[in-house]
């Protein structure tokens, strides 16, 4: 008897279930109805503050970015394009020169003006502002030459300088709202110079902002723009689907197969400069510091197949670990083709014809691909142990070398340049390195002191080409991003990955 | 009565220390939180700069010190993330998941207390059959799941209730749920099994005897008795939903103490993560004093001295 009120129940759950897929088109038109003038993102956590100089993280600088603008910004083809400013140059070595835009205002009618730029700059490199932004560290002063001219001076030259302010470190914050409220009041009610104006901010919930109809480049399309807080993927794709939410981002490819399913959702993949490699350990002895091994290791893992099978075609294939959009990237270097073959006859010349054991570490969320490729060096004979972690203990590990010989990592080179892309793992004394090379460390010194571009486009080629015959790394791929689109929103979202909404209407 | 709640009150400052420490060890076995504030590009030299700003630089003793020395002064650090005293953050967000908890507990309890009575009373029978297969099925399934079948059904299929969020009850009523679930089986089981013990006790034969009406008999005789174990049980529960709310509100996108504390943890955003922790661990004690005092309103037999 009990037995079969429990399969009654069951088999009722098994019919409610199965309706979820027949009937999901119904209510479509009423909520595009309503949303006429206001469009509702969806992100994965909170900003933790609403002060864009005391934030680095993608969450908070999503919010930010529609709020707030930086001294330059990048044009539709990811050249640097005036924002706040409209020219910039080198005048020495040491000094970069910014010429303003003399129409725009803060949200609470304050002019912008060169002494806000001071202002903002000095405020961000302040020891008791505890910025996490480093961008701008390398500025000692800024001169206030007149009303709409600045110039920044740096302590060492600073070649890429101009690329940084187009990030968080370029923000402008406004001098007398922040003098009068304070750093409190400001970091819950900010007040920018960007698109959109701040309404209301319920914290792990929402932040609500309506347009800024005096806006420098035109008011934006939308009246009213949210950001919600929707932790699980599952809760952002079912919203996406009611139409409680417009645009869903940072989707995995399998919830994005998920979502193409749907009538009413447009699944967009656009290419990041997000890069993702195995960083391979040549610091401790045995098979890794040889450099065949790990020769042998790029030529035995099927990156195009990963890409297409567990990634669902969502990724490049790049040669080194700089993406393709970015300036120093050489595209005469040619990735590491697929040959087993080769493989095996570089392990068996290194000395390790049968292979050996040896251990990856690697964020759970990536779990998929990480044994993957795991499985893949299996056929050569290296049998990779995987440890999964979350993603901050990974961090932490390889912060405090603890991490083991080989570990999965992204890298988003920010200024898009490659610098960035080498910046922390190149040069034998940067914090993330794992390969001691004379050669890369002095390449490293040219790029990143010299301001002339062909001698530093030189020094990057080489680099490139040191990193493909030394293989410090196990080359993998730049990732897309992954966005779920109600139907009649129009949008296109950016290399960076940021949440930039100032162009985004619906149809 | 009085010295009784106040010997309570010194146990429990005692438990609350006992709390802090191990919260403020476990949570410093995870990692450097420096590490993961600061990008990539950052120097060694900007690091142990922020490091010595947030007081890390010093050894564990002499921080574990400085944060007890802190924690009877009630000042309970700043968290790293947010820039803002940690006590202010948690009680912003307190209010959402003590809403979320109180009406999983009114759910859980309009629910079962009916249910236990009426298939205790009707034991056999089919309705007992059924609330008892029912049970099964409640206490079976994980809070998470439950979660993401509701808003298939109700919010993806059926546009009935949003998907998630804070908001008026529409939004209320799936976690409130799909969090009471597991209690109210847990409840309904436990209140019939102590009411079929209590009616076939002696006492109750002579109630019926003396020709009560069975309402009587079953409201002021058998259940009274068998209230004790479920305000023990309720009581225990109360804390499990105040913990299992962490995961609730991370399924139902709720802006709720739950949802901080996991982002603190993987911010190893100690001071947070502390606070947090000695402050639902202060309401579990609380729950546990008021559900000791109830006995002595349900039991005369039970007295503190």
């Amino acid at each position: 008897m009990k037995s079969k009120v429990l399969a009654f129940f069951l088999i009722v759950f098994l019919v409610l279930a199965g309706c979820t897929s027949s009937k999901s088109k119904d209510n479509s038109t009423a909520s595009s109805e309503k949303k006429r003038d206001s469009l509702v993102v969806a992100q994965a956590s909170d900003a933790g503050t609403l002060d864009p100089q005391k934030q680095g993280k993608m969450p908070d600088m999503n919010i930010l970015i529609n709020m707030f603008d930086t001294l330059l910004t990048r044009d539709e083809n990811n050249k640097l394009a005036p924002g706040l400013a409209t020219e910039w140059k080198a005048i020495d070595d040491t000094t970069w020169q910014f010429k303003l835009r003399k129409d725009v205002k803060f949200h609470n009618g304050e002019p912008f003006n060169a002494e806000a730029v001071k202002f903002s700059i000095d405020r961000l490199n302040n020891p008791d502002t505890k910025s996490p932004i480093v961008e701008l560290k390398t500025v000692k002063e800024v001169v206030v030459i007149d009303e709409y001219t600045v110039n920044l001076v740096t302590s060492a030259s600073d070649p890429i300088l101009p690329n940084k302010t187009v990030l968080f470190g370029g923000v402008m914050v406004p001098p007398n709202y922040i003098k009068e409220k304070g750093d409190d009041y400001f970091a819950q009610h900010p007040v920018g110079t960007g698109p959109y104006k701040f309404v209301s901010w319920q914290k792990d919930h929402q932040v609500v902002m309506e347009a800024n109809p005096d806006y420098f480049r035109g008011a934006p399309k939308m009246k009213k723009l949210t950001f919600r807080v929707i932790p699980n993927l599952a809760d952002m794709v079912a919203a996406t689907k009611t139409g409680e939410v417009d645009i869903a981002t940072s989707l995995t490819p399998d919830v994005a197969t998920q979502l193409k399913s749907d009538s009413n959702v447009n699944v967009i993949s656009t290419p990041w400069i997000r890069t993702f490699y195995m960083v391979i350990d040549t610091t401790k002895e045995g098979p890794m510091a040889k450099k065949e091994v790990r020769q042998a290791m790029n030529y035995a893992v099927n990156v195009k197949q990963i890409i297409d099978t567990v990634l669902g075609g969502h990724a490049q294939r790049v040669a080194t670990i700089v993406p393709s959009q970015n300036f120093g990237v050489d595209k005469s270097i040619k990735p590491f083709k697929y040959n087993i073959e080769k493989a095996k006859k570089l392990l068996a010349q290194a000395g390790y014809p049968d292979g050996f054991s040896t251990e990856m570490d690697a964020n759970n969320l990536d779990v998929d691909i990480v044994q993957a490729i795991a499985a893949e060096l299996g056929k050569v004979g290296i049998k990779v142990k995987v440890n999964l972690m979350d993603g901050a203990t990974l961090t932490n590990n390889i912060a405090a070398k603890k991490a083991s010989p080989l570990y999965y990592l992204g890298n988003t080179g920010w200024t898009m340049d490659a610098l960035s892309n080498f910046q922390s793992y190149i040069k034998s004394d940067r914090r993330y390195n794992a390969w001691k090379n004379a050669e890369a460390d002095k390449l490293v010194d040219i790029e990143e002191q010299s301001i002339d571009s062909k001698t530093r486009l030189d020094a990057f080629s080489q680099i490139q080409k040191l990193l493909i015959d030394e293989s410090p790394y196990l080359f993998l791929y730049q990732l897309d991003g992954l966005y779920g689109m109600s139907k009649d929103v129009e949008w296109k979202p950016n290399v960076m990955g940021v949440l930039n909404m100032y162009n985004a209407s619906i149809k | 009565m009085f010295s009784y709640i106040l010997r309570r009150c010194i146990y429990a400052i005692f438990v609350l220390l006992g709390v802090a420490t191990v919260a403020f060890f476990i949570a410093r076995l995870t990692g450097d939180p420096v590490a993961i504030m600061l990008p990539p590009d950052a120097t060694v030299e900007q690091m142990n700069h922020l490091r010595a700003q947030l007081g890390m630089d010093k050894p564990l003793v002499v921080q574990y010190g400085m944060f007890i020395w802190d924690l009877v002064h009630f000042n309970m650090g700043e968290s790293i993330r947010y820039g803002e005293p940690t006590l202010s953050l948690i009680t912003e967000r307190l209010p959402a998941t003590l809403e979320l908890a109180g009406a999983s507990l009114i759910i859980a309890l309009i629910v079962a207390i009916p249910a236990g009575i009426i298939s205790a009373i009707k034991r056999g029978t089919w309705f007992d059959r059924l609330v008892m297969s029912v049970v099964l099925i409640g206490q079976s399934m994980p809070v998470f799941w439950v979660g993401i079948l509701l808003i298939l059904l109700f919010s993806v299929t059926w546009r009935l209730l949003p998907t998630g969020g804070i908001g008026g009850w529409e939004h209320l009523i799936m976690p409130a749920f799909a969090l009471g679930l597991h209690m109210m089986a847990l409840i309904t089981r436990l209140l019939r099994s102590s009411l079929i013990e209590a009616l076939s006790s002696d006492y109750i034969r002579t109630a019926r005897a003396k020709g009560l009406f069975p309402r009587k008999v079953i409201g002021k005789h058998a259940l009274r008795n068998s209230l004790l174990p479920v305000v023990t049980i309720v009581g225990l529960q109360i804390g499990a939903l105040l913990g299992g709310s962490v995961v609730t509100e991370v399924v139902f996108a709720w802006p709720g103490v739950g949802q901080m504390i996991i982002q603190a943890i993987n911010n190893r955003d100690f001071a947070l993560v502390q606070t947090a922790i000695i402050l639902l661990a202060g309401i579990f004690v609380i729950i546990n004093l008021i559900v000791d005092l109830l006995y002595v309103v349900i039991d005369p037999r039970i007295q503190y001295k």
